[in-house]
């Protein structure tokens, strides 16, 4: 059975004992590091390895395109809004395929995924392309390229945008903690779990590790020694060397 | 409970005048019992500040009532509701499970919560978290904060704030906002002043001969400075309420 966030976090709270109810660590917080520290690991993991355990597909995605011009949008061009965000890593490599299906009435087709698959590449490289008539983007030979949330398409014009829909498969990133099901199987890789939760320690002793100059107590807290404090030193320290 | 004639009783054994009327009750018991009473408020309320208060101390007075919040998510406590002033609120539940179950009830007027009489309060998931002032407003838009608005997932917390009069009345007010939900609230009960000789005092039983050593120590001032009742008594209270507190 794979693990759930919740376990995760409880045992976090756990071990800091933060389980009570005048806590300092909320459990929003080791959740939030959780992700933030488990989503390097985890693009770490998926770079490594040659592997689909990560990749989430997505189908029947619909193409928009815009008839103005704003902010990161670019008039009368194909694109579609990423579901989900995802990594971003070298040449686009966060976004593992995007194939097209269209219409039955379109003939001379095929499947989408055997051969009707984007090709990752640059607007810079655009001009290019567009020299060489094998490489020319057209309904075959489909380009895309991503700018920010977008991703836009090249060599579809000729088809009626509604007459699509792509398939897609994407290394996505955790979701956020005002989105994560606690309860849901943990989207990460189990074998790192437990560098995760060194990190996820580490860093929650950290906030806990309050400079006793930075602490603002009211007078009527008695127990000075409540609020563990101590000294950081920098790795550079010269009576290190 | 504690009876009021129980600890006249016990004065009177202290005092050595059982049978006499140089103590009465209007000039010298009840007086100094309400003192012992009030002083008693104070001693736990430095005791909840200082987070020291086991509830098994004041199990008498510990209750748990089920509100209908106003459309400003707030909750009054009328005392012919909550069977009495309250003192603190020990935990407050959103969303809990009644029963029977039942609707949210009919308000005339949502500007006031409402009192859901003959419900049983079962469980909830949730348990809101005190807030200050400061802070409550700091949790609209801050999701490390208790109250927040934004989840909808499993990290959906409540939070509340103190009393605050808002409009003639002392309210809690139950972050995020909750129009006409019930909410179980369990609080302790403010102890009343006695009035008659037949009243019960909303104390422990084990806080009997505290109660009696703090009326005798009052009646001891009366009698001037120097007497060995005050000193002893004086002694023995301070032992009771550190150990206690």
């Amino acid at each position: 059975m794979a693990k759930i966030l919740r376990h995760f976090v409880d045992d976090i709270a756990k071990d800091l004992s933060q389980v009570f109810d005048d806590r300092k660590v909320t459990k929003v917080s080791i959740a939030h590091a959780a992700i933030m520290l488990g989503d390097n690991i985890k693009a770490q993991h998926i770079k490594k390895r040659s592997s689909g355990a990560f990749m989430t597909s997505f189908d029947d995605v619909t193409i928009q395109i815009s008839e103005t011009s704003g902010d990161n949008l670019v008039k009368r061009r194909y694109f579609f809004e990423l579901p989900q965000c995802i990594y971003d890593f070298n040449m686009d490599k966060g976004i593992d395929y995007i194939a097209y299906s269209a219409h039955p009435d379109l003939k001379g087709l095929r499947p989408p995924i055997y051969n009707q698959v984007f090709t990752r590449t640059t607007p810079s490289s655009i001009p290019r392309l567009m020299m060489n008539g094998y490489e020319k983007p057209d309904i075959k030979n489909p380009y895309f390229y991503r700018s920010k949330e977008k991703v836009y398409l090249l060599g579809l014009d000729c088809i009626d945008p509604e007459d699509i829909k792509l398939e897609m498969g994407l290394y996505t990133t955790l979701k956020p903690v005002t989105e994560i099901d606690l309860d849901a199987p943990f989207d990460f890789p189990e074998e790192t779990l437990a560098i995760l939760k060194r990190q996820v320690l580490d860093m929650s002793r950290f906030a806990l590790l309050v400079p006793q100059e930075r602490v603002n107590d009211g007078a009527d807290n008695v127990n000075e020694k409540g609020v563990p404090t101590s000294k950081i030193s920098s790795v550079n320290d010269i009576k290190q060397d | 409970m504690i009876q009021v004639s129980q600890i006249i009783d016990r004065a009177e054994k202290a005092l050595d005048a059982e049978g006499s009327d140089r103590y009465k009750f209007e000039q010298d018991y009840r007086p100094a019992i309400n003192g012992a009473i009030e002083f008693l408020i104070s001693v736990f309320n430095k005791a909840f500040s200082d987070n020291k208060l086991t509830e098994e101390n004041l199990r008498e007075l510990v209750l748990t009532r089920v509100w209908q919040t106003s459309k400003y998510s707030r909750i009054y406590f009328n005392p012919d509701d909550a069977g009495g002033k309250v003192w603190s609120i020990i935990r407050v539940s959103p969303e809990p499970i009644l029963d029977p179950e039942t609707d949210p009830l009919p308000n005339e007027d949502d500007k006031l919560s409402l009192f859901v009489p003959d419900v049983i309060f079962v469980k909830s998931k949730y348990s809101a978290n005190r807030l200050t002032f400061e802070e409550s407003a700091e949790s609209e838009e801050n999701i490390f904060v208790d109250g927040n608005p934004s989840f909808t997932n499993q990290f959906k917390s409540y939070a509340y704030t103190n009393f605050n009069d808002n409009a003639g009345r002392a309210e809690i007010e139950i972050l995020p906002h909750i129009n006409s939900e019930f909410v179980a609230v369990t609080y302790l009960l403010r102890p009343d002043v006695i009035t008659t000789e037949s009243d019960l005092i909303r104390f422990p039983e084990s806080m009997t001969n505290l109660v009696v050593k703090q009326v005798l120590n009052s009646l001891s001032t009366k009698q001037g400075d120097g007497t060995n009742l005050y000193s002893i008594t004086e002694k023995d209270v301070s032992e009771l309420v550190s150990v206690m507190s």
